[in-house]
């Protein structure tokens, strides 16, 4: 079996969502054991989307992870996390200062059970400050760090119906507690990280942030034109809603691309002759390059333009991606079992629902590739966890079980 | 070499010791994988820009300070060259290769973003750079990876967001599908391979005493960053693809982006408490006792068939108040409301500059920036210390205190275009 990077390292993931569960599957794709803990006396919505394969979202966050069900507003409960706390090298959580505290978890104590305990606080808009503890969705968040203000047309902002800094977040989480692991190898000491969503956005800002103090340049609302490039843009291909991106970033690209059009006289025009001619009549020459796009295919589209050296690539759709032989070639996606949820029930007892793909982490390891496989159902773990690794009789599993601390 | 100006209260409080030991990473990304090596940089690693005698290609992209269009004066190189030094080689000569290798032998990290197969051409490919070094560990960011049928494919930034279906997904329904802006594809990968060559670097020294060779795809890491919404597995059940929504929500309402006095202000109303505060607040702001019906109470879904009408009663109500009212209200009143920021704004927000997020970094050639902080806050972790640097700024500290070549040597190496 090939080896794992972090091996021997234990996770306790306790949140919900999307950033925080995200972090914790690249930690067990590279070899950690991860122990997801949560409770089924609260619903989590996510399971019961989306519609066309209630319970398919959950592969995007579980695979690999261990799981059990605790229920830490019991006084019991929070006993039992505290052991599982005192048996990890890393606890990363995403819920609130006011829950935790109430529950007897306040960060402090937490630290005080394990001395060189790595522990992660993911926030929305930061813990402290002005808008500290306030709400947030990943979905609005994108507009708060500005994004949205940075593309889009002159009528509407660029927006994406996604969590937009969500996965951010997820990353610097990652790479906060590998680099606080390196650290604690060296120093045996533990730390206290915060990563809040807010920031971990307005990171992805970028050159605009210097753009503006220097130049007072506020970012335009450009569609797909390049300040810089031109052709830039995606161009209407045969068929419905289907978009071929191309990108022209010098002369001897601009050269290739007119002789893949076949070199018309419009190509000629001293509007288009330099790059900075180019950018000027973007517009137009957009028109232009479409008249030629819109009578073909767009996989041709993109194979005659890379063929001859200039940057293009499909606007992709999830048949496309389903189809890739480049993403089969990296057996990006793989085919695994999700549940439905039925929270009447133990996790145990959900049925199959079906198999889809998920992804694969997208970092190739030589020595310690990244691991896939199948998530586990809620509270699977829950006699490995209880009973080996915390020592708890059979009988007092049933007993914690039955009370519904195990819930 | 220009002298660097050390100035009072310019120099910002030390890193705390320790948090990344002095890893040494020799940095030949581009723009494709500048950000891994200042995430890195920013965490406490030594990282060495190493680049052609004319300077990175990055140093000549836009924008420019001033619109000055000068080797030290891209925003762009600016921004993601924090915490990082600099020297120049020229690796497509046999004397440049020769050095790097000699560098190599020191280094722990070779981060590269170069187009796949031309390291293996100058002889600086992973299993020839492990054998001068088997404690290496080398990180390649790339638009589609090193293997596969699309591996030798040029890519920009939207043509690496177009290929990952995120664009698919970005613009109003019956329009084209649009870029964000900000060349948001530059990070996830580089995200991704700070992640990878950490995990690799903790695995050399807690385990194996060995490097390895990490392989990040940028599309792969961008199609990651909108899994949310399981594209194949849409296609798969459905025959059908996702598109476009534009800014308000196609499955909660109301969610979305909302005109208001001054701009823009964006709301989620999720659960069915958060409806009955939102509408009795809607009620106080405009009179208008439509709002607060029963048809249009319940949780996320059940407002959607009477979408349009509850959207028009939002509208007619963030219309009376401006963003920041709307906003802290709001949040007062524990509903998901978000400001619409603008770069000035951001730079500008009370939540952020109490938190220290502005770090002001000086630069000997375009003076003093706020550069971002970073996402991590913790005592053991410090803010950025130092601005980009400038070409070939450590070349003497690297070629003559390291591999011991006299000035003298320097003289030749530059005058014959090695350095």
């Amino acid at each position: 079996m090939a080896k794992k990077a972090l091996e021997g390292v234990r996770v306790i993931e306790f949140g919900l969502y999307i950033a925080l569960p995200l972090a914790t599957r690249m930690l067990a794709a590279l070899g950690a054991e991860v122990i997801k803990v949560e409770t089924l006396t609260s619903l989590d919505m996510s399971w019961f989307g989306p519609m066309y394969a209630p319970g398919c979202l959950q592969l995007e966050y579980r695979p690999l992870k261990r799981n059990v069900t605790l229920d830490i507003r019991q006084p019991r409960g929070k006993e039992i996390m505290e052991e599982l706390i005192k048996k990890s090298d890393i606890y990363m959580t995403n819920l609130g200062e006011g829950f935790l505290t109430k529950f007897g978890l306040d960060f402090k104590h937490v630290q005080s059970l394990k001395k060189d305990l790595i522990i992660l606080w993911q926030t929305g808009l930061g813990s402290v400050g002005p808008y500290g503890g306030f709400k947030a969705y990943g979905r609005l968040m994108q507009h708060a760090c500005a994004i949205s203000t940075l593309g889009g047309t002159p009528d509407n902002l660029g927006v994406a119906n996604i969590s937009f800094s969500d996965y951010h977040t997820s990353m610097f989480n990652a790479l906060a507690v590998i680099s606080a692991l390196e650290r604690r190898r060296r120093t045996g000491k533990g730390c206290f990280i915060e990563c809040p969503i807010y920031e971990s956005g307005v990171v992805a800002v970028g050159p605009a942030l210097l753009d503006y103090q220097a130049n007072k340049v506020v970012p335009e609302r450009r569609e797909n034109r390049h300040r810089f490039y031109a052709p830039h843009g995606a161009y209407p291909c045969q068929g419905a809603d289907r978009w071929c991106t191309i990108a022209v970033t010098n002369e001897d690209e601009w050269k290739a691309f007119c002789k893949v059009i076949g070199n018309p006289a419009w190509t000629k025009s001293p509007k288009f002759a330099i790059a900075a001619d180019r950018v000027k009549n973007a517009k137009e020459l957009d028109k232009l390059i479409g008249k030629w796009t819109s009578k073909r295919n767009v996989y041709e589209v993109m194979r005659k333009m890379q063929n001859a050296g200039v940057p293009a690539g499909i606007v992709a759709k999830g048949e496309d991606l389903d189809k890739s032989l480049h993403l089969k070639s990296h057996q990006f996606y793989y085919e695994t079992e999700f549940y439905s949820a039925d929270f009447e029930k133990p996790g145990m007892e959900w049925p199959v629902a079906g198999k889809t793909v998920t992804w694969k982490e997208p970092v190739y390891l030589s020595e310690t590739p990244c691991m896939f496989g199948p998530m586990h159902k809620v509270g699977q773990d829950n006699d490995y966890v209880y009973g080996k690794l915390l020592g708890m009789s059979k009988a007092e599993i049933k007993k914690l079980t039955e009370e519904s601390v195990f819930k | 070499m220009p002298e660097k100006k050390k100035e009072e209260g310019l120099v910002p409080k030390a890193r705390p010791e320790g948090f990344l030991p002095k890893y040494r990473v020799l940095d030949l990304a581009d723009e494709k994988g500048a950000y891994c090596g200042k995430l890195l940089g920013d965490l406490g690693a030594e990282v060495i820009k190493v680049e052609p005698p004319c300077g990175d290609k990055t140093r000549f992209r836009g924008p420019f300070f001033k619109n000055e269009v000068h080797s030290e004066k891209s925003l762009f190189f600016l921004y993601f060259n924090t915490d990082k030094g600099s020297i120049t080689l020229n690796l497509e000569v046999s004397a440049g290769q020769e050095i790097f290798k000699k560098l190599v032998k020191k280094a722990d990290v070779v981060l590269e973003s170069f187009p796949v197969g031309h390291l293996a051409k100058l002889g600086l490919d992973y299993p020839r750079l492990k054998k001068v070094n088997p404690k290496l560990v080398m990180t390649s960011i790339t638009p589609y990876g090193q293997k596969g049928p699309l591996s030798g494919y040029k890519a920009e930034d939207i043509n690496i967001f177009a290929m990952s279906g995120y664009m698919q997904l970005v613009g109003e329904p019956d329009q084209a599908p649009l870029v964000l802006g900000g060349e948001q594809t530059f990070y996830p990968g580089s995200q991704y391979g700070a992640v990878g060559t950490m995990a690799a670097l903790y695995h050399r020294d807690a385990v194996s005493k060995k490097g390895q060779y990490v392989d990040v795809s940028m599309q792969e890491a961008m199609i990651s960053y909108w899994q949310e919404q399981t594209p194949v597995t849409m296609w798969q059940k459905t025959k059908e693809n996702n598109t476009r929504v534009g800014a308000m929500d196609a499955m909660v309402t109301p969610c979305g982006l909302y005109p208001c006095k001054d701009g823009w202000i964006s709301l989620c109303v999720v659960t069915p408490q958060e409806w009955d505060t939102l509408s009795q607040w809607i009620y106080e702001v405009t009179g208008n006792p439509e709002v607060l019906k029963d048809e249009y109470k319940g949780g996320l879904i059940s407002r959607m068939p009477v979408r349009d009408m509850v959207n028009v009663l939002v509208m007619e109500f963030t219309d009376k108040l401006t963003g920041r009212e709307i906003f802290l209200e709001g949040q007062k009143r524990k509903i998901v409301v978000m400001p619409v920021n603008d770069v000035p704004s951001l730079l500008s927000d009370t939540q952020l500059n109490s938190r220290n997020f502005w770090v002001t970094l000086n630069h000997p050639v375009v003076g003093k920036l706020k550069y971002p902080k970073g996402a991590l806050y913790s005592d053991a972790i410090g803010a950025p210390v130092k601005a980009a640097p400038l070409l070939g700024e450590d070349n003497e500290r690297i070629y003559c205190g390291e591999l011991k070549y006299s000035k003298e040597d320097l003289a030749v190496l530059r005058t014959t275009g090695v350095i």
